[in-house]
């Protein structure tokens, strides 16, 4: 990971123009008439707050003299997720990721993001047990039904990780390591977000060096089990895996390493 | 629209032939080559405007070859200088029931449509029949015309449409008869719908999705056995297969996202409407006339009836289809089937059950077999 990325509102993105950025705005048109101000090569990706966007300007998206990748933020995916068809149309020039926040009815939204071939992202805060077990049912969705073919993080990179046995950090896989994401706000105010820390409550658990204490952020009492058994379907799925690539044989007739 | 513009263009109502299920109500216009023109330019114009740079045109009717070949050589001609003059890249397909055809469309099936014609033809054949004369002479035109075709090396592939008979039959006869007894080899499968005018055959075609299931599994299992890996494609089963096996895979349009952002139908008089099926029957959907119209963008965008399309996912997911272990696949199936049955564009597919079983003996099928497929 090389610069800083700046998550900015699409206004700001001239002052902006020297760094990495995410571009964020209600109103894809404000972001294509900012992107035209700076190099685009710069952006990582743009950010739509919300689906409930104009047809028209849904259209126009299809129009932008550029293929940055999208991501559209569901803050109500219960009942915004069914908008996400509008946004089909875009998807063969733009990559599309959802990010869906971990609220009741979120699996609506995961599960539809992927049928229209859309990576999903899980904003994950500090889910409650009925959202734990929401999530494990996306887990269970994203691990074993052959129909998904796009990343849901941060299962996806945290299983990849788990299978290569290399580090992940969950921090960066969030877009939240503050080392790395400086959020700044409409107002222009460069927000410090939480510390990435191992917590002393962290010190046994098996994957600190994983999460390091994402999940305490702002909450140091957080009770992590739920967690801790989303991170130990992911190891055993990454292992069966590991245990099948191991005793099947390869195309050639060779045996694998 | 995606990357490539898709047009089903009907440059003739008319047709030559009288099948008792058609979908279409026939009329006698025909396009000119003015009407032609305005049409491409048009459909130019909204590549430009949608920054898409390539159009497939799959001409079909009616019947096309009600049309005099000349019409065609002419008509190719006028498309490619203007593709040329504009920067785009247009190819064509053809869809036609063969029944007119000699040898005199060879050079043009070469030049304009990749030497490729796209047929139709049932097993058994009820219900396609000449104006003068039953089923099996239909058949044995049909035959005969294809036959001479494929001698003068033009490809064809076959569209065929489940009936009664078919299922008693029975998948393994259904597969044998065009693999083996006609050696065709590119197969796509349809299941019946009661578009257009009602009439006694259309309503004792339908089958039910049970049998439809049954059928389709078998085929999938004669296919898998003697078709996979060995040239012989038979769709939608081999296309299910492969985006099942992670591979590229073409669904047909029936399970697509929203069919309303893959296509457009236009026909001889100028009606813009959603597909072929819509654009002959239903008039209460046609999105516009394009020859009344200098901005095809324009045009659909405000288009109410287009909008009711676009809608449809919308407005059906989150009954029972956001639960399917399938919607990827599907995303509630096909509005003119749903509507041709329901009366309504806002429910699922009435053959969701069908494709539920289709899919799931597919993924098994993957799971418990070696599948010797050769990678592209």
């Amino acid at each position: 990971m090389g610069s800083v990325i700046y998550k900015i509102e699409a206004g700001s993105a001239a002052q902006f123009r020297q760094n990495r950025i995410i571009v964020r705005s209600f109103d894809p048109d404000e972001i294509d008439r900012h992107l035209s101000d700076i190099d685009v090569n710069n952006v990582d990706h743009v950010q739509l707050l919300s689906p409930a966007v104009d047809n028209a300007k849904i259209d126009n998206i299809s129009k932008w003299r550029n293929q940055v990748p999208l991501d559209i933020y569901l803050s109500e995916p219960q009942f915004e997720f069914r908008l996400l068809y509008n946004f089909s149309r875009v998807g063969g020039r733009h990559p599309i990721r959802v990010t869906i926040p971990v609220k009741p009815g979120f699996i609506k939204a995961a599960k539809l993001a992927s049928a229209l071939n859309f990576a999903v992202k899980l904003d994950v805060d500090h889910p409650d047990t009925d959202a734990v077990n929401e999530m494990a049912s996306v887990l269970e969705f994203y691990l074993h039904r052959s129909t998904v073919s796009q990343p849901v993080e941060f299962f996806h990179s945290i299983f990849v990780s788990f299978y290569r046995n290399e580090p992940a950090d969950l921090w960066m896989i969030q877009e939240d390591d503050p080392e790395y994401f400086r959020f700044v706000t409409d107002d222009g105010i460069e927000m410090a977000g939480p510390k990435k820390a191992l917590r002393t409550e962290c010190g046994r658990c098996s994957f600190r060096e994983v999460c390091s204490g994402y999940f305490k952020r702002s909450q140091s009492g957080y009770d992590c089990t739920g967690m801790i058994s989303i991170f130990m379907t992911l190891k055993a799925a990454a292992a069966e895996l590991r245990a099948n690539v191991a005793t099947s044989p390869l195309p050639s007739g060779r045996s694998p390493q | 629209m995606k990357d490539n513009l898709s047009v089903i263009l009907l440059p003739t109502n008319r047709c030559n032939v009288n099948c008792e299920y058609c979908f279409e109500d026939k009329t006698r216009d025909r396009m000119t080559h003015e009407q032609l023109a305005s049409v491409i330019n048009r459909l130019v114009d909204f590549m430009e405007s949608d920054n898409i740079r390539s159009m497939t045109i799959n001409w079909q009717g009616g019947e096309i070859m009600t049309i005099p070949v000349r019409w065609f050589e002419i008509a190719y001609r006028l498309i490619s200088d203007l593709a040329a003059s504009r920067g785009v890249r247009i190819d064509h397909g053809l869809q036609t029931n063969m029944i007119g055809y000699t040898p005199k469309w060879n050079d043009i099936i070469r030049q304009m449509f990749g030497n490729y014609v796209g047929t139709s033809m049932d097993f058994p054949n009820l219900y396609r029949k000449p104006f003068r004369g039953d089923p099996d002479d239909y058949t044995r035109i049909w035959q005969r015309k294809v036959n001479q075709a494929r001698e003068s090396g033009i490809g064809v592939g076959v569209i065929a449409v489940i009936n009664r008979a078919t299922i008693e039959l029975g998948a393994r006869s259904f597969y044998s008869h065009f693999v083996d007894e006609l050696g065709l080899t590119d197969l796509q499968v349809n299941t019946p719908f009661p578009g257009g005018e009602e009439n006694l055959s259309k309503i004792g075609m339908m089958i039910e999705n049970d049998d439809l299931a049954t059928f389709f599994r078998d085929l999938t299992d004669v296919w898998l056995e003697h078709g996979q890996g060995r040239g012989v494609s038979v769709g939608p089963i081999d296309q299910i297969i492969e985006r099942l096996a992670g591979r590229h895979s073409c669904l047909p349009c029936i399970w697509q996202a929203n069919c309303v952002d893959e296509f457009i139908a236009i026909d001889a008089r100028g009606f813009v409407a959603q597909c072929d099926c819509w654009v002959t029957s239903y008039p209460e959907y046609f999105f516009g006339n394009i020859y009344d119209s200098d901005d095809l963008y324009d045009l659909l965008r405000k288009s109410p009836s287009r909008q009711k399309f676009a809608d449809r996912p919308i407005a059906i997911v989150d009954r029972d289809c956001i639960d399917c272990d399938y919607l990827s696949m599907c995303h509630g199936g096909c509005p003119v089937r749903t509507f041709t049955i329901k009366h309504t564009l806002n429910e699922k597919d009435p053959f969701c059950s069908f494709y539920r079983s289709l899919f799931r003996h597919c993924e098994q099928a993957i799971g418990s077999r070696v599948l010797d497929v050769q990678r592209h």
